[in-house]
């Protein structure tokens, strides 16, 4: 027993070495999506994660639902008091026009033609699994006709860009995660630059000359320079912005105008 | 029975991971119970049979997310560190998971974001990473005592 246990364990490290230079090696090939395996898993996994969604989204408007209700019964129980049933209808419709006017806004800014082409609505179901990744996952696929590049926007301005397709679902990379960039313009003083990703809650903006007129509470919008992305989407608002006497570019933050924790629903523009 | 139940067990915390955890994202930390498992895996398991079930949740981790395979090699190394380390330790295996679980949360972010920084040219705000890094082992810390049993029960042969 003893006289194959170290080459036991030799075969043990062997088979960890492997993987271990296997996994290197697809991570800087051209082979990152293993033949298909990669789209192929997203969709076979796709229905139980938007199962997930929907449990998860349940639950967590499970204890505002019971708030509600508690709210509704105390509402019910001074109407009773007062005998009048007018005032109850008044109270039940008084969150209808606040509804109303959110969906109203929804479905207008998926018609609106904005950015002249068509807007495709699409729900997160899921984001990135690690935190080095600013990831989201929606429910849209090829089948839809989404495709690799396609941008990603909110009323509020440009969440990022789809970078993985598989039938049902995709995957969008965030203009916060530190792989993107977005070439961008100061609204104001017309500055080009490039806005890029960060761990830290804010975008930098890089490449701005020193010579430009970069101010605090500046517009960032996307620039027409870009390949991608159709020029004019919001990106932030300037937060700080300082030029040293050595340096040869500004160096900006910028304070993303989306709330990408809040994300629930987003438009593809095709 | 017992590789359906671990199948189960993975699928099920995939879905998590991919599905709730980011949601729960807090200034960029995200609980990674992949790692939880692994540790817990190779303390409980033979040397082999940890490598492959940590190889095969890093790489589905991996082929769920974009880009690099970093989960599937550091899920290997660390499933071999844990269990060179159970080995050598006598005590509480709860104990030890929770020790490993402290000490390869911060190594294996911090691994990750240098091999992003020195080849994928991912700049990282110092400050951030600290506290990405110190939310993540508190995360993962209170996850450990759930997963622990739930794994215990899944990889047992009953």
């Amino acid at each position: 027993m003893t006289d194959y246990r170290p080459f036991r364990k030799n075969k043990s490290y062997s088979l960890a070495g492997l993987i271990i230079l296997l996994a290197l090696f697809l991570s800087f090939s051209a082979y990152r999506d293993l033949f298909g395996v990669r789209p192929a898993i997203n969709t076979v996994i796709y229905p139980f994660q938007l199962i997930a969604r929907n449990s998860w989204t349940s639950m967590v408007n499970f204890p505002s639902g019971i708030l509600n209700l508690g709210n509704l019964a105390k509402e019910n129980a001074e109407l009773k008091e007062k005998l009048s049933a007018s005032q109850a209808k008044v109270a039940l419709l008084e969150n209808l026009p606040s509804e109303n006017e959110s969906l109203r806004k929804t479905i207008a800014f998926s018609q609106s033609g904005k950015y002249g082409k068509k807007l495709l609505p699409a729900a997160v179901i899921g984001g990135s699994d690690t935190g080095w990744f600013s990831i989201l996952q929606i429910d849209k696929g090829s089948s839809q006709g989404v495709r690799v590049g396609a941008p990603v926007v909110v009323e509020e301005g440009l969440v990022g860009r789809v970078v993985e397709v598989s039938s049902f679902s995709a995957k969008i990379l965030l203009i916060t995660d530190p792989a993107s960039e977005v070439a961008a313009v100061d609204q104001t003083s017309r500055d080009q630059g490039v806005v890029e990703g960060n761990t830290s809650s804010n975008l930098i903006m890089k490449y701005v000359s020193k010579d430009g007129q970069i101010e605090v509470g500046d517009k960032i919008l996307t620039s027409s320079l870009s390949n991608i992305f159709p020029a004019g989407i919001m990106l932030g608002t300037v937060v700080s912005a300082t030029k040293k006497e050595y340096d040869l570019f500004y160096q900006i933050q910028v304070k993303p105008s989306v709330p990408f924790s809040k994300l629930e629903t987003v438009f593809l523009v095709l | 029975m017992r590789w359906l139940k671990l199948l189960f067990y993975s699928f099920l915390i995939l879905v998590i991971q991919t599905v709730i955890f980011p949601r729960l994202n807090l200034f960029g930390a995200v609980p990674d119970l992949v790692l939880i498992s692994v540790v817990v895996f190779a303390i409980l398991e033979e040397r082999n049979r940890a490598t492959l079930f940590s190889a095969s949740l890093g790489l589905v981790q991996d082929l769920l997310s974009v880009g690099m395979f970093l989960n599937t090699a550091t899920k290997v190394l660390i499933s071999i560190i844990a269990g060179n380390s159970r080995e050598e330790f006598a005590g509480d295996p709860s104990a030890l998971a929770a020790g490993l679980v402290a000490i390869f949360t911060p190594a294996a972010l911090l691994a990750e974001a240098l091999i992003l920084y020195l080849f994928a040219h991912n700049h990282f705000a110092p400050g951030s990473v600290f506290l990405r890094i110190v939310l993540t082992t508190i995360y993962n810390l209170i996850l450990l005592p759930i997963v622990f049993p739930l794994l215990q029960m899944a990889a047992s042969d009953e």
